[in-house]
């Protein structure tokens, strides 16, 4: 069965049918969750902001402008509602060392990760992950995980398109070099 | 979605691939229905929200500790344990005045801080008290407070 795209379902909203509001935080409720918790960082806190996203962006639906995607202007909705909730004009950001990040190796990385299976994949990745900065986090995530592009990440978050790119760039470079340190650790392991 | 539209580095498939496979942070339960409730009831979030109450608990705290030392210290300006109201028809006048208009009430009530260090000390004390709520309100537990 076809889902209804959101541009459908938030005319349904607009035309009167409220029940369709269901399907819509249904579709992106995780995602909302998600975004917010990386910010909060306090999975109370991320529930009550992520409530008040989607109460924000019901009451706002008709001023959505249909040119731009409804994930991109909802995340900015829960960005922004994040942002005042824990009153940082500033998130933070991780300090890495360009030496350091010269050294790594994708191909070995690659390799060694093939070596393990899925959940000690996924597992390198999110120690990894917790290393960085919330706002890096965050960035990465929507970038690698919510599937956004760069336009859409510097609309939701006030960046400019060139500031994201260098940011992302470091912050990839900053994960591999993780990722390689934390599989150079274990892969020995497993070899013996 | 087209992954290559976001792609900058010939590596990128290798993230997607690993943050693909992460379990992704779920919303709670019921978290749908809370929702809907609230937009059925046309209920305004922000008004009711925790941190509105908490805020407006400070305030109220605020205004009632700032009342309670205007009026002890209005007090405190006349002889201690002998306190009456004033007689003086010249002094209920001007003080009349003051709460006439605001304009002209003002004008008057900033002369008469100027004659008066009680009423200075008064009107330290209520900057305190609400530079005091302010602070309570940016969350002094907030380990990132001193870091705004």
């Amino acid at each position: 069965m076809i889902q209804p795209d959101d541009q459908q379902l938030i005319q349904k909203v607009l035309d009167g049918n409220t029940a369709t509001y269901t399907v819509i935080v249904d579709r992106y409720k995780d995602l909302v969750y998600s975004v917010v918790l990386k910010i909060v960082k306090n999975h109370e806190e991320a529930e009550e902001t992520a409530q008040d996203t989607f109460l924000k962006a019901y009451h706002a639906l008709s001023s959505f402008k249909r040119e731009a995607k409804f994930s991109t202007w909802l995340f900015r909705i829960a960005y922004n509602t994040a942002i005042s909730k824990t009153r940082k004009k500033q998130l933070t950001t991780t300090a890495i060392d360009d030496k350091m990040i010269e050294n790594y190796s994708t191909d070995e990385i690659k390799e060694n990760l093939g070596q393990l299976d899925m959940e000690d994949q996924v597992k390198v990745l999110q120690k990894a992950i917790q290393l960085l900065g919330n706002e890096d986090q965050l960035l990465i995530n929507l970038f690698y995980r919510n599937r956004q592009s760069v336009d859409e990440i510097a609309s939701i978050t006030g960046l400019s398109d060139a500031n994201v790119k260098v940011k992302l760039h470091r912050i990839r470079k900053r994960l591999y070099v993780e990722m390689q340190s934390r599989i150079n650790s274990v892969v020995p392991q497993i070899r013996n | 979605m087209n992954i290559k539209q976001h792609t900058e580095q010939p590596d990128d498939q290798l993230l997607f691939d690993l943050f693909g496979k992460m379990p992704l942070e779920k919303a709670p339960e019921g978290f749908t229905e809370g929702i809907m409730q609230q937009v059925y009831s046309g209920f305004e979030p922000l008004a009711e929200s925790p941190e509105y109450r908490r805020q407006m608990l400070w305030a109220y705290f605020a205004i009632g500790a700032a009342l309670v030392i205007f009026i002890v210290m209005f007090f405190a300006q006349l002889p201690f344990l002998k306190i009456s109201i004033p007689t003086d028809p010249e002094y209920l006048r001007n003080l009349l005045q003051v709460g006439l208009g605001f304009f002209e009430g003002f004008t008057r009530l900033i002369s008469y801080l100027k004659g008066s260090s009680t009423m200075l000390i008064i009107f330290f004390s209520l900057t305190l008290l609400l530079i005091i709520e302010r602070i309570f309100r940016r969350g002094v537990f907030n380990s990132n407070f001193f870091t705004l």
